[in-house]
């Protein structure tokens, strides 16, 4: 059951755990549990959709599943893999949508793992998401792994572990300077950000 | 609130860790406050920003574990190709040291083929220049067969004695062939003259077969098939077809004309030819 992890706890703790090695172990014990890719697989290919979409739709959903833990909004209440399939559908479903293609599954059977309209719960629709991107190419290599650390709730003595730094301090100096870095290249996109305050305006 | 209050407030707001009755004051303050909108969506840009970059991560590990999945996957179809050249190598070569080491006899099996028309048989050489291939160890299983099955000639005349003439040349060689005395048969059948050939021939032919001399009590047969003779054709292609049996180098030619007079009801040896083919067909299984 999950590689080295002996129960779904242990998984979900390796997800939540900022050290790369375990989140990786993670993902590694959740892209071998063969049985969630073949189900997701089945599922997308019963609506419409091929195997290769199933295998895309499957690797969007661990991206989607990691995040979901580490914001805290799957704990283990329920079982890991009742959860993920919810992840797949709802997946499936936004890129069905997405596709314009005929939609295979009724709108009210659409899982409610988001609310569009709640700033919250949604997270930014693929075509914002696409504009961020070119932003990430502008920044330097130790400004992206500054940023993931921050991410990952990273105690800025690990940052100056993980990254060589003399202390703590650095490691706060530095991460302060990219994320200033990255809002200055925000501002600069004064469209996006208006798109992102239309979206997030209750 | 301080810069570093205000982003925590906004962090707790977009990650739903705000009680409710501060988040619905966040939102009024944020309807209210351009400024902390524009904090807001800043941040949200940050956190999908930092959101690709683990994402991006993730996928490196995804794309490398399937990678390796697939090199694990070519790598056991490739084990398998290796395994499978292995074990073809070793069954070819197992294969040859049997070959090698069984008898001849013992690995021989006999074609199946249904001939509608006789095969071709060699001219006989007509006389005593017919050609004395050496005579080679058959093998002991097929010539024990041939020899078994070989039908000797009717001897008519064993008490009469023979005349003393020419003509009485074949009888001596008669007598003297009833007498086990091979090369003299052959010597006396060689001062027969022209009108006893056929005669000569079939006798010559059971004495070159009972000296090992295979090939040319062969050639003897052949001519007299070759010759449609009505008296010897059929005990010819008989002790043809034994003759070559005994004859390592043309048994495959035994086993055609066996499966032919096998195949003929109306062939005095269809019988015997079938049974043959059978011990034969048995021979090679054993």
């Amino acid at each position: 059951m999950y590689s080295e992890f002996p129960n779904e706890a242990a998984l979900l703790e390796a997800f939540q755990s900022g050290d790369d090695q375990q989140r990786k172990a993670a993902y590694t014990a959740l892209l071998n549990e063969r049985a969630l890719e073949r189900q997701t697989v089945a599922y997308v290919r019963r609506h419409d959709g091929s195997v290769a979409d199933g295998e895309d739709v499957f690797q969007d959903a661990l991206i989607i599943f990691d995040r979901h833990v580490r914001d805290g909004k799957y704990r283990g209440e329920s079982r890991l893999a009742g959860y993920f399939m919810g992840v797949v559908h709802w997946c499936w479903f936004n890129e069905q949508q997405r596709r314009q293609k005929k939609r295979t599954i009724p709108v009210e059977a659409a899982p409610e793992l988001s609310d569009p309209a709640d700033p919250g719960k949604a997270y930014l629709q693929k075509e914002l998401r696409e504009r961020l991107k070119a932003m990430i190419d502008l920044l330097s290599d130790k400004c992206r792994q500054l940023i993931r650390m921050y991410m990952l709730d990273y105690k800025m003595e690990e940052t100056a572990a993980e990254m060589g730094y003399a202390g703590s301090g650095v490691a706060k100096k530095e991460s302060s300077i990219c994320r200033k870095r990255l809002r200055e290249l925000l501002l600069r996109q004064t469209d996006l950000v208006q798109d992102i305050i239309k979206m997030i305006k209750p | 609130m301080n810069q570093n209050e205000r982003h925590q407030s906004i962090r707790a707001y977009l990650l739903e860790r705000m009680p409710a009755a501060d988040r619905e004051a966040f939102e009024a303050a944020m309807a209210a406050d351009p400024v902390l909108a524009q904090d807001v969506a800043l941040q949200v840009g940050e956190i999908e920003i930092g959101e690709m970059l683990l994402e991006e991560q993730a996928r490196g590990w995804i794309a490398a574990h399937r990678r390796q999945r697939t090199a694990w996957g070519l790598f056991w179809s490739k084990k398998q190709v290796v395994v499978t050249l292995l074990a073809a190598t070793i069954a070819l070569v197992l294969a040859a040291v049997w070959w090698f080491r069984t008898p001849e006899t013992a690995r021989d099996t006999p074609p199946v083929i249904a001939h509608q028309t006789p095969p071709p048989v060699t001219t006989a050489p007509n006389g005593d220049t017919a050609p004395t291939a050496p005579v080679r160890p058959p093998s002991d299983r097929y010539l024990a067969l041939a020899r078994e099955n070989f039908q000797e000639p009717p001897l008519h005349t064993l008490r009469t004695p023979a005349p003393a003439n020419a003509a009485s040349f074949y009888r001596q060689a008669e007598q003297a062939y009833g007498r086990g005395e091979y090369q003299r048969t052959l010597d006396l059948l060689a001062r027969t003259d022209s009108t006893q050939q056929q005669l000569a021939a079939f006798l010559k032919a059971h004495a070159l077969f009972h000296l090992g001399r295979f090939q040319a009590a062969a050639g003897q047969f052949s001519f007299l098939v070759d010759s449609n003779s009505r008296q010897f054709r059929y005990d010819s292609e008989w002790g043809l077809a034994l003759c070559r049996l005994a004859e390592k180098t043309t048994r495959q030619k035994a086993l055609d004309l066996l499966q032919y007079m096998a195949g003929q009801p109306d062939h005095p040896y269809a019988e015997r030819a079938q049974a043959l083919l059978k011990t034969l067909s048995r021979t090679a299984r054993e």
